[in-house]
């Protein structure tokens, strides 16, 4: 067992101001959870403080049950990778990898089958005596990941580790340290700001502003039920569409008023919207959830088509703001023209629908607490 | 004319390279230069040579004590200054390390770097009499403590706020304790600049003369520049072979300290270390 709870944690660095504000969440044996949100959200705060590396302001750690506020980071039993590898120059890769099983007094042997192991794991064995400069940003990311696993951790914090990586190698790293997981089975608490990576790793994720959690759930939930704005616009490439609606009560059924066109909401979201008020709101469409067709009720205008390949993103002047719609290539042979006039439609079941006041998402689900 | 150009490069070249090292030629052409040779017309290579001047230096004028003194004088406060002063400037650089005394001591580091070194002398010269070791060689010892401490630390304190603070978060979390931290990471990391500290607190401690002409009062305890200041200025005036053979013999341990010393003086040993 290797759970961790962080219990109404803060931090302040000056005694008056907070970085991170009242976080609590459970961390399960073996979850892999990813801290997602912008620079200086605090996610690597926090990421820290369970390392042991910041002083907790506040509140309560528990790492396996036990409580980590005042235990030194040598004697937590976790490990880290960092974004800038932190390898130690003046060893070789070997000996940054035996370094923490050395300080540990581990017999040389098993030392010694335990780097071979992880290094086999990780591509790593021809280099094993080569040193940190010797070796490409990848491979100095391999180290670095190797040289947590071989200590067996109870915990693996990951602190942005492929962002100093080119795309290309980010996604070769990234299904790696997806197989990695699987062997290693342990709990793992990763830190991005890159919400694809949230998203591919994650088994949750927790998304972050100012030190607060926005929202805590699966890609799944956070990605097609958002609580509010900012998580809604975060989580999602190309980010979601805000269009300034009403919510209508027409004969007793919710409908939302975007320019003088009507959409009758499903009836999911009736039951979600039991009880709310109508009022103005911010309706949010992703754009893959908007279908271009003649029988569009809406239309607009193209500024500008950018092809991706497998998908178009079209940008669109439409109800008085600019829109994304993402259109499948296949569908879309012929193209389209800076100003060409184009109709679309919103499909009522992927319209979310935020308070305009507090940015929060009107609608309730019938599991209980909004984003668990 | 693109002719003449070169050839004044290559004039200027040569009157520069000549100015630099023709005194240290001097130097050691009359420390083994005869003393029948050195009267009237002096030729720019000896015609012959002898070691008598150094035979002279160490038999007639003790200068082996003086050498044991200046070695003494100028390891121990060396081996003092750098204990205290990479300590002290890896603790006022690592922000963990909090405590009320920081803020006073940077102040010290810095007034010490500003005024002076007489400017200490007076003070030092009561608290030295005070305590009797006026007839010691310990003034001599902890005066350049006193001046090599905050220079190492000044010097060290700009070179551990560019050694990547995640290695050292690494090294905590893979079990290093504070000591094991020190002494296996942040000391080999740091070798460049403590070599450099060490050659030039060497230096400062080997050639140290304000401090030793006042405070040291008994010739045995001279060190190298006092007592070449003596060959200068007594009945040798004229022994220019004796004085050269002093210099001679007072640049030699520096020279083998200095290439021994260079040897850590590796540019980029941090590399790959972290993503620059």
């Amino acid at each position: 067992m290797s759970s961790v709870i962080l219990k109404n944690i803060r931090k302040s660095y000056d005694n008056e101001s907070f970085a991170i504000h009242d976080f609590s969440i459970t961390i399960a044996d073996r979850e892999f959870i990813v801290l997602v949100g912008p620079s200086g959200c605090g996610k690597s705060t926090v990421l820290n403080m369970i390392a042991g590396l910041e002083d907790i302001t506040d509140g309560e750690l528990f790492i396996d049950g036990e409580l980590m506020n005042d235990v030194e980071p040598q004697s937590r039993n976790i490990a880290m990778v960092f974004q800038s590898y932190a390898l130690y120059p003046h060893m070789s890769v070997f000996g940054n990898m035996a370094f923490a099983l050395k300080l540990q007094h581990t017999p040389k042997a098993e030392i010694d089958s335990r780097v071979r192991e992880a290094a086999e794991i990780l591509g790593l064995t021809k280099y094993l005596d080569r040193k940190p400069k010797e070796l490409s940003g990848g491979q100095r990311q391999r180290v670095a990941i190797g040289r947590a696993i071989v200590r067996k951790p109870k915990v693996f914090l990951m602190d942005e580790p492929l962002s100093n990586l080119d795309a290309k190698l980010r996604t070769q790293m990234r299904s790696e340290i997806l197989k990695l997981r699987r062997r290693i089975n342990t709990t793992f608490i990763y830190v991005t700001h890159d919400q694809t990576e949230a998203m591919t790793l994650g088994d949750r994720i927790v998304v972050m502003k100012d030190g607060r959690i926005q929202q805590t759930g699966t890609p799944q939930e956070v990605y097609s039920r958002p609580t509010n704005i900012f998580t809604a616009g975060f989580i999602g490439t190309p980010q979601m569409n805000f269009l300034d609606a009403e919510l209508e009560i027409r004969d007793g059924i919710y409908c939302l008023n975007a320019g003088g066109v009507i959409t009758v909401l499903p009836q999911d979201k009736q039951n979600n919207l039991r009880s709310v008020n109508p009022q103005p709101v911010t309706a949010g469409v992703r754009p893959e959830h908007i279908t271009l067709g003649d029988g569009g009720k809406f239309s607009g205008t193209v500024d500008i088509s950018e092809h991706l390949g497998s998908t178009i993103h079209l940008h669109v002047s439409t109800l008085g703001t600019d829109m994304i719609i993402a259109v499948q290539t296949m569908n879309a042979q012929k193209g389209f023209a800076s100003g060409e006039k184009i109709s679309y439609s919103l499909d009522g079941r992927f319209i979310h629908i935020f308070s305009k006041e507090t940015g929060k998402n009107l609608e309730r689900y019938d599991y209980g607490t909004f984003g668990l | 004319m693109k002719l003449f150009g070169k050839s004044a490069k290559i004039f200027t070249g040569i009157i520069l390279v000549l100015v630099s090292v023709f005194p240290s030629y001097w130097l050691l052409a009359m420390s083994v230069r005869p003393m029948d040779e050195m009267r009237g017309r002096i030729s720019l290579i000896p015609s012959s040579l002898t070691l008598e001047h150094f035979r002279n230096l160490f038999t007639e004028k003790d200068f082996s004590r003086a050498l044991a003194n200046s070695l003494q004088v100028s390891l121990i406060s060396l081996a003092f200054s750098l204990v205290f002063g990479v300590c002290a400037a890896y603790v006022l650089t690592r922000q963990r390390f909090r405590f009320r005394a920081k803020k006073p001591f940077n102040f010290w580091i810095l007034i010490v770097r500003i005024l002076p070194p007489v400017a200490f002398t007076i003070p030092l010269y009561t608290m030295f009499n005070r305590l009797g070791l006026l007839s010691t060689k310990i003034p001599a010892l902890l005066s350049c403590i006193l001046i090599n401490i905050p220079f190492i630390v000044w010097f060290m304190v700009s070179f551990f706020q560019r050694l990547p603070e995640d290695i050292e978060k690494s090294a905590r979390i893979d079990g290093a304790s504070e000591w094991q931290l020190f002494t296996r990471i942040v000391l080999p990391l740091a070798a460049p600049g403590i070599a450099a500290v060490t050659m030039l607190s060497f230096l400062y401690a080997w050639n140290e003369y304000t401090y030793s002409i006042i405070f040291v009062q008994s010739p045995k305890n001279y060190t190298i520049p006092l007592t070449l200041a003596t060959l200068n200025s007594e009945d040798s005036l004229t022994n220019f072979g004796l004085v050269a053979a002093g210099g001679i013999m007072s640049v030699l341990p520096v020279l083998a300290f200095v290439v021994f010393a260079q040897n850590y003086l590796i540019a980029g040993l941090s590399g790959g270390a972290v993503k620059e």
